[in-house]
C-alpha cells in the first residue's frame, strides 16, 4: 500500500473533525475524497501530510509510519494544499531548485522544464510568485509537487483557479502518474472530476466515513441492487439520511472504525 | 540543519536585496527611494549630531532588567491561549509536508530571525546609539537582546505546548490550576507587602534579595552589554554571557522537542488572515472577530445612496471597536497625555487645544481607514453602485470624519470640565469641516496613488519615503486650506472689533467651501481609478 490511513481520529476540543477513518491507497489507484464543507477532507489530508497530529490512529506513507519516520515518509509525498501559499520574493525556477535540493534530487532540470512546458509556466520560469495570477500559482506548486516524483500524491481542490487548459494538463497528469504506479488522492466538490478520474472513491460527513469502495465495483453494486444512481444522486442520498442533529462528541472509543 | 533550508535562507536574502533594486525600476520607484534615503539620511545626521547621552549604568540595569523581566512575564501570561512558533503561511504549506525534522525547521526559524535581528538592530542604532558608549555594544546589545525575546518567545510556546500535551488529562490539569493559584498568591503577597509602592521600587527591593538577583542575573548581562566601556574586558565578556544566555535558550527550544507543526499552522492560517485583512483594510481592519456580529445599526438611511455607504463603513468601525478604541486609548494616554502634562501652566487652553486638536487629526487618520483606503479591495463593487461619484464620496467619508470628530469633541469636554478657559470649547466647533476636509485630502492622496497600509519587507526605504513623500504632500494641502480659513477668520476677528462667533462662521464657511470643493476632485480621482491598473499588489 501507499497510503494506508488506520482508525484516523481527530478532535479539537468539543469537535471531532475525524472519526475514525480507514482507507487505504495501492500504488495506481486514484481515490477521490469528497463531502460537503466541514466534513474532514481537508483534516485528514494534512494529517497524511505530516501537518497535523491525529488525536488517534495510524498513517503509513509508503511503508513509512508518519508518526515515527516522518522524515521518510514526507519524502516520499507530495501535497498541494487547496490555497497554496507560494514565498512571493522568489521566482518559479527558485521554487523548483528548493524543492530540488529539499528532496536531494539530481537530474531535475530537465523535468522542471517539461513541468513548465506541460503547465504552461515556460514564460513564467523567472517571474516573481507575488507577480502570478491564483490559478498560476495553483500550477507552480502542483509542479512542485511532481518535482520529486513522489510515491504518494495529494492533491485539495486541484482544479480551483485553472484555466480550462490548465484543467485538461491537471487530469492528464493525474492519470499519467496514476498509470505509473503513483497513489493519488484527490479532494474534491465537483463530483463529475471524481466520477471522470478516480478510480475509488471516500465520502465524508462530519468527520465520518460514510463510503469507501472502487467506482466500478460500487457502480456495479448499485445497478444490482436496482438503483441506477450517479455519483451525485449517490452523494446526496448518503450525506441528507446522515444529516439528523449531532449528538454529543464522546471519548474516543479504542477501536472504531469504519470502512465499506 | 538541511542544506535546502540554508539555500532557502540565502533565497530570502537574495529575494530582499533584488526587491529594493525592483523598487528602483522606473522613474517614480528611483525618485521615491531617493526621497526615503533623504528623509533617512535626515534622521541618522539629527541622531548623530545630537549631544551624547550616555545612561547612566545603574539606572540602565535597573530600567533595562526591569523591562526584559516584563517583557517575559508578558509573554509567559499571553501565550496560554496561543502557544506557537510562528511560520509563513508560505513556509508551512512548502516546508512542514516537506522531508525536515521538527527540529531542522525549528534551527531555520532561529537563523531566520537572527538575520533578520542584525538588519534590525543596525536601523535602530540611529536612536540608541547616542545612549551607548561604543556603537558596537549598542549594536551587540540590541541584536542580542532581539534574538533573546524571540528565543524566549519560542521556548515559552514549546514549553506550553508541551505541558498542555501533559496537561491533557483533568487530574493533571486540576494540579496545574492548583499550582499556578500558588504562584499568585505568593506573588500577591509579596506585592501586599510593598503595598503603595511602585513597579521601579519592587525592581529595586527584590534587586537587593539574593535569590531575584541570582534569577535575574541573566537579563542583567544583557543591560551590562548596553553599558560597556571598553571592549575589553566589559563588552567581550559581557556579549559572552548574553550569547551564553541564548544559546542556552537554543539548547532548551531543541530539547523539548515539542510537536509544534499542527499549533504553528493554525497560527500561520491567523497570521496570514489577518495580515491579508491589513493589507486590504489597513492596520485595524487586522482583529479577526468571533464570527457572529453582536451589535448592528438598524436599517441605514438612504440619504441618496450616501446613507447605504456610510452605514457599511460604521459597521466596519463598529465591528473593529475594540481595536479602535485600544488605538485611541494608546494614543491619548502615551501621545496626548504627556504632552498635555509638560505643557501645563505654559499657555493657554486655548492655544494647547488649537495645536493638539487638529494633531489628532493628522495621527488618527492615516490608522481609521473607513474609507476608500479600507476598500482597496473593494474598489470594483463601488464602481458598480447605482450612485453619481459625488455621492459615492461623500458617503464613503463621513465615517472617519465623525469618529474622529467625535473623540476631539470628547477631549475638548474633558479639558472644559478639567477647567480649561471657555473658549478652547469654540475649537469644536470646527473639528467637523476640518476633518472633512483632511479626510478628503487624505482619499484623494490614496486615489491618485494607492498603496497598501502595510509594508511588505522589514525596513523598506521606498514605503518610508512614500510615506514621508504623502505626509509632506497632505500636509501641504491641509495647510493651504487651513492657512485660508485661519486668514479669513482673523480679518473677521478683527474686523468684527474682535468678535468670536462671526469669526468662526466664516472661518467655517472657508473650510467648507474647501470640503465641498474636493469632493468633485475625489469623485474624479475615484472615476480615473482604473482596478486593473491601479489596485496594487
Amino acid at each position: 500500500m501507499s497510503i494506508l490511513v488506520q482508525d484516523y481520529y481527530k478532535v479539537y476540543g468539543q469537535t471531532v473533525a475525524a472519526d475514525g477513518i480507514t482507507f487505504s491507497v495501492s500504488p495506481g489507484e486514484i481515490l477521490g475524497l469528497v463531502g460537503p464543507n466541514g466534513a474532514g477532507k481537508t483534516t485528514t489530508l494534512r494529517a497524511m501530510a505530516g501537518i497535523l497530529v491525529p488525536t488517534r490512529g495510524k498513517i503509513v506513507i509508503a511503508g513509512h509510519d508518519m508518526a515515527k519516520e516522518p522524515v521518510a515518509a514526507k519524502s516520499a509525498l507530495a501535497y498541494v494544499p487547496d490555497d497554496p501559499r507560494l514565498f512571493d520574493q522568489l521566482t518559479v525556477w527558485e521554487h523548483f531548485i528548493f524543492v530540488a535540493k529539499a528532496y536531494r534530487l539530481n537530474d531535475w532540470v530537465e523535468r522542471a522544464r517539461q513541468l513548465l512546458v506541460t503547465f504552461e509556466l515556460a514564460d513564467k520560469r523567472d517571474s516573481l510568485c507575488s507577480e502570478l495570477s491564483r490559478g498560476m500559482r495553483q500550477k507552480v506548486a502542483i509542479c512542485c509537487g511532481y518535482l520529486h516524483q513522489p510515491r504518494a500524491i495529494m492533491l485539495d481542490e486541484p482544479l480551483t483557479g485553472l484555466d480550462p487548459y490548465g484543467i485538461r494538463s491537471m487530469k492528464s497528469s493525474i492519470r499519467k502518474y496514476a498509470a505509473e504506479g503513483v497513489a493519488i488522492i484527490v479532494s474534491s466538490h465537483l463530483l463529475s472530476l471524481v466520477e471522470d478520474l478516480c478510480t475509488a472513491v471516500l465520502v465524508l460527513h462530519r468527520g465520518k466515513q460514510l463510503l469507501h469502495a472502487p467506482l466500478a465495483e460500487m457502480r456495479q453494486q448499485l445497478s444490482q441492487s436496482g438503483r441506477h444512481e450517479t455519483l451525485e444522486e449517490l452523494f446526496f442520498r448518503l450525506t441528507e439520511e446522515n444529516s439528523a442533529p449531532l449528538a454529543p462528541p464522546v471519548e474516543p472509543a479504542p477501536s472504531a472504525t469504519a470502512g465499506v | 540543519m538541511d542544506r535546502a533550508l540554508w539555500f532557502l535562507l540565502r533565497l530570502r536574502f537574495v529575494a530582499w536585496g533584488r526587491r529594493i533594486a525592483r523598487g528602483l525600476q522606473g522613474i517614480k520607484g528611483v525618485l521615491l527611494v531617493a526621497f526615503g534615503m533623504v528623509m533617512l539620511s535626515l534622521l541618522v545626521i539629527s541622531a548623530v549630531t545630537q549631544p551624547v547621552h550616555r545612561v547612566d549604568p545603574e539606572t540602565l540595569r535597573l530600567y533595562g532588567t526591569g523591562a526584559l523581566l516584563a517583557y517575559c512575564v508578558m509573554v509567559v501570561l499571553t501565550s496560554v491561549g496561543e502557544p506557537a512558533v510562528t511560520f509563513s503561511a508560505a513556509e508551512v504549506d512548502f516546508l512542514f509536508p516537506g522531508p525536515f525534522s521538527r527540529r531542522e525547521l525549528l534551527a531555520y526559524k532561529i537563523l531566520g530571525s537572527a538575520f533578520s535581528s542584525l538588519i534590525t538592530a543596525g536601523f535602530m542604532l540611529i536612536w540608541l546609539g547616542r545612549y551607548a558608549h561604543s556603537l558596537l555594544a549598542a549594536f551587540l546589545a540590541v541584536m542580542l537582546v532581539l534574538n533573546f525575546l524571540q528565543l524566549f518567545s519560542m521556548a515559552v510556546a514549546m514549553f506550553s505546548g508541551l505541558m498542555g500535551a501533559r496537561a491533557f488529562n483533568i487530574q493533571r490539569k486540576v494540579i496545574l490550576f492548583v499550582l499556578t493559584v500558588a504562584i499568585v498568591v505568593a506573588i500577591g503577597h509579596w506585592l501586599q507587602v510593598r503595598q503603595g509602592q511602585g513597579p521601579i521600587q519592587w525592581m529595586a527591593a527584590a534587586e537587593k534579595l539574593p535569590i531575584f538577583r541570582l534569577a535575574l542575573a541573566p537579563l542583567r548581562w544583557f543591560t551590562e552589554v548596553f553599558a560597556a566601556r571598553r571592549i575589553w574586558p566589559d563588552l567581550v565578556t559581557w556579549a559572552s554571557c548574553a550569547l551564553l544566555v541564548n544559546l542556552i535558550m537554543v539548547l532548551v527550544v531543541f530539547l523539548l522537542d515539542v510537536q509544534f507543526l499542527e499549533a504553528s499552522a493554525a497560527q500561520s492560517e491567523r497570521h496570514y488572515a489577518r495580515l491579508q485583512r491589513m493589507r486590504s483594510g489597513g492596520v485595524l481592519a487586522g482583529r479577526s472577530g468571533t464570527g457572529k456580529a453582536r451589535w448592528g445599526l438598524g436599517e441605514p438611511p438612504v440619504w441618496g445612496g450616501m446613507g447605504p455607504l456610510a452605514w457599511r463603513q460604521m459597521l466596519a468601525l463598529m465591528r473593529n471597536l475594540r481595536g479602535v478604541i485600544v488605538f485611541l486609548a494608546m494614543f491619548i494616554l502615551f501621545g496626548m497625555g504627556p504632552a498635555f502634562m509638560r505643557s501645563q501652566g505654559r499657555g493657554s487652553g486655548a492655544a494647547i487645544a488649537l495645536f493638539f486638536i487638529p494633531m489628532m487629526t493628522l495621527f488618527m487618520l492615516p490608522r481609521l481607514t473607513f474609507d476608500f483606503r479600507g476598500d482597496i479591495d473593494r474598489m470594483d463593487v463601488l464602481k458598480t453602485l447605482p450612485l453619481p461619484p459625488w455621492r459615492l464620496v461623500v458617503g464613503q467619508l463621513i465615517t472617519p470624519v465623525l469618529i474622529v470628530s467625535f473623540v476631539q469633541v470628547l477631549v475638548i469636554i474633558v479639558m472644559l470640565v478639567g477647567g480649561a478657559a471657555r473658549h478652547v470649547g469654540w475649537v469644536a466647533a470646527m473639528v467637523v469641516p476640518f476633518n472633512f476636509v483632511a479626510t478628503a485630502i487624505e482619499n484623494l492622496v490614496f486615489l491618485w496613488f494607492p498603496v497598501r497600509a502595510v509594508p511588505t519587507m522589514a525596513v523598506d526605504v521606498q514605503f518610508m519615503g512614500r510615506q514621508w513623500l504623502f505626509f509632506a504632500m497632505k500636509m501641504l494641502m491641509l495647510l493651504a486650506a487651513g492657512g485660508v480659513a485661519s486668514m479669513v477668520g482673523t480679518i473677521v476677528y478683527f474686523g468684527t472689533g474682535r468678535n468670536m462667533l462671526p469669526t468662526l462662521i466664516s472661518a467655517w464657511i472657508v473650510l467648507g467651501i474647501a470640503g465641498a470643493l474636493l469632493v468633485p476632485v475625489v469623485a474624479r480621482a475615484f472615476v480615473k481609478f482604473d482596478v486593473t491598473r491601479d489596485t496594487p499588489a
